[in-house]
This record gives structure tokens, sequence and C-alpha cells, in this order.
């Protein structure tokens, strides 16, 4: 009977191993390394944003995206990279508004004109198919301020065929994101009493960003 | 109903319908002058619907130009108001 029985938790570590394992990974042919490099050919970069306040709803844009990160497709944990947004590009529908977002009172683009997120770990990664969802984790750095944030992505891959061929060379990735972040962790303080009446304590973001690969060692 | 009340009860009714408006319209504090919307399209490649947001020109006034106007409305219609009332006293 013991016998059976550690037979039996044998089995089932044996099946967990290998379904963790496979969850780590998208079910795509391509193999190795690769360096993924935004593209605005394959699909708008920008980050959007919304600030919810009691006084006012502001609807934003960061249109300047850019950046990289490495990634091998059957193994996502390796994602590694930097994404960045350019301060000014941000756009709020009205002139006079993002004159003042870019200003020493909110974020101070002329001393920080980069906000940036550092990739140093994705866990928790759920694959099905040629997309997968996860928890990046890394430093996120807005007005001279580095924190440490969860970010919850989903990536969708795709392999170079003649049909991607069309809008870039190489396999192509498509990462969403939707997170959100406090002003007071960035100390963005604003102007006296404006946030949490007309600017809100906390900035809604969702990413969507866009890139094709280029395999390591390829020439 | 005397003339300086009817305009009166339309300043009131203008006065209402442009708060209604500014509310619908976003409830913007500052006027703007770009709008954001939303292109959604099913990307072939990806197989998943991806949003880009755009920005076209369309001028919003915000409560900086509705605020005003909307107290002109009220002034302007009460003091009719009461002038009417006066008048038929009278």
């Amino acid at each position: 009977m013991m016998k059976y029985r550690s037979l039996f938790a044998f089995a089932t570590m044996l099946v967990i191993g290998v379904v963790s394992a496979g969850a780590q990974g998208l079910s795509v042919p391509s193999s190795g390394s690769e360096t993924v490099t935004l593209n605005d050919r394959i699909g708008k970069n920008q980050f959007v944003w919304v600030s919810d306040a009691p006084l006012e709803n502001i609807k934003g844009t960061a249109q300047d995206v850019s950046g990289s990160f490495t990634m091998d497709p059957h193994n996502l944990a390796s994602i590694r990279g930097t994404i960045s947004a350019q301060v000014r590009s941000m756009k709020t529908g009205n002139a006079t508004r993002d004159g003042h977002l870019v200003s020493s009172e909110w974020l101070d683009a002329s001393r920080y004109p980069v906000i940036s997120f550092a990739i140093s770990s994705v866990d928790n990664i759920q694959s099905s198919g040629n997309s997968a969802t996860g928890i990046a984790t890394g430093t996120f750095t807005m007005h001279g301020v580095s924190r440490r944030v969860n970010v919850p992505i989903r990536l969708t891959y795709v392999t170079e065929s003649a049909k991607t061929r069309e809008r870039a060379p190489g396999d192509l990735v498509m990462v969403t994101a939707d997170f959100s972040l406090s002003l007071k962790d960035f100390n963005i303080a604003g102007t006296e009493g404006a946030v949490g009446s007309k600017v809100g304590e906390t900035i809604k973001i969702t990413a969507q960003l866009f890139g094709n690969g280029t395999k390591h060692g390829a020439s | 109903m005397k003339s300086k009340q009817i305009v009166a009860v339309l300043l009131f009714l203008v006065a209402v319908g442009l708060l209604i408006w500014w509310y619908t319209a976003g409830h913007q504090v500052w006027t703007t002058t770009q709008h954001m919307v939303e292109v959604k399209k099913v990307d072939e490649i990806f197989g998943t619907t991806t949003i880009e947001q755009q920005w076209i020109k369309q001028f919003t006034p915000g409560l900086e130009y509705i605020g005003p106007a909307v107290a002109l409305c009220v002034l302007i219609g009460g003091w009719l108001f009461y002038r009417g009332t006066r008048n038929t006293i009278e």
C-alpha cells in the first residue's frame, strides 16, 4: 500500500512539475533568446493614463514610447529590459494643462525628462498558445524617484511569416498592461490642494506596446 | 405671465441646459481644444482587438466658460423675473 502511495505522490509531483514548467513558455515554433525593440510600424506604442478626481476627470497619453527587452518565448521568466516614455510627449487635450503637467510643480520635465520601467523579473506566468499573462516586477522611475512595482502584463507572440514581414522583420510581440501608481509615492505634490480634488491621488495607466525581435547571434 | 418673466424662465432653462451639457461633455474644469478618441480595431496578426488613442481637434468649453455663462443667465433671469413680478404688483 505504501508503495502505491509513494508512486502516486511521485506521479502527482511529476505532473505538477511538467505543467508548471510548460506554463513558463509559449507554444510557438520559435526558439532561443531574442531582443524585442519597440516599433510603431507594428502598432502604436503608447501609454494612456486617467486621473479621476472629484472635481475633474483627466485623460492623457504619452506617445513617445521606446525601449527594448530580451526574451525567450519558451522561458518568459527570463524577460528583462527597459521601457521609457518622454514626459514632454504627454498630452491632455489642453495646452495650458500640458504646460502645467511638465512644469516643476508636477513632473518637472526639464530635470526628469524620462519615465522608465526596468523589468527585473516576470512571475505568475500563465500561458496559452501564443499568449501569456504574468506579473512583471521592476523599477519604475518617475520624477527622479525609483520604486519597485508589480505590473500585470499580457503578452502575445507571433512567429515571423510573410504576413508579419509586411509590418516589420522578425517575430512580433504585443504587450498590454494595466496598473496604477500613487503620485505621493513619486513625490509629486503638484499645486497646493490640487491632488485629491482636481487630480487623482492614484493614476490609472494602460500600456500598449508593440515590438519586433532580433534573434541573438543573427547577423 | 409677463414677457420679462417668460425671458427669465427661458434664461433659467438655458442655464440648466448648459450645466447638463457641461456635465455630459465630461465636466471638465478647463477648456479642451483636443478630444481623445479610441480607435478600436481587430489586429489580424495578433488576433486581438487593439485600441489606439488619437487626438482630434474639438473645442469643448470647460467650467471656466460655462460657469460665468450660467451665472450670467441666472443673474439676468433673476433680475428680469423680479422686475416682472414688481411690475405686476404695482
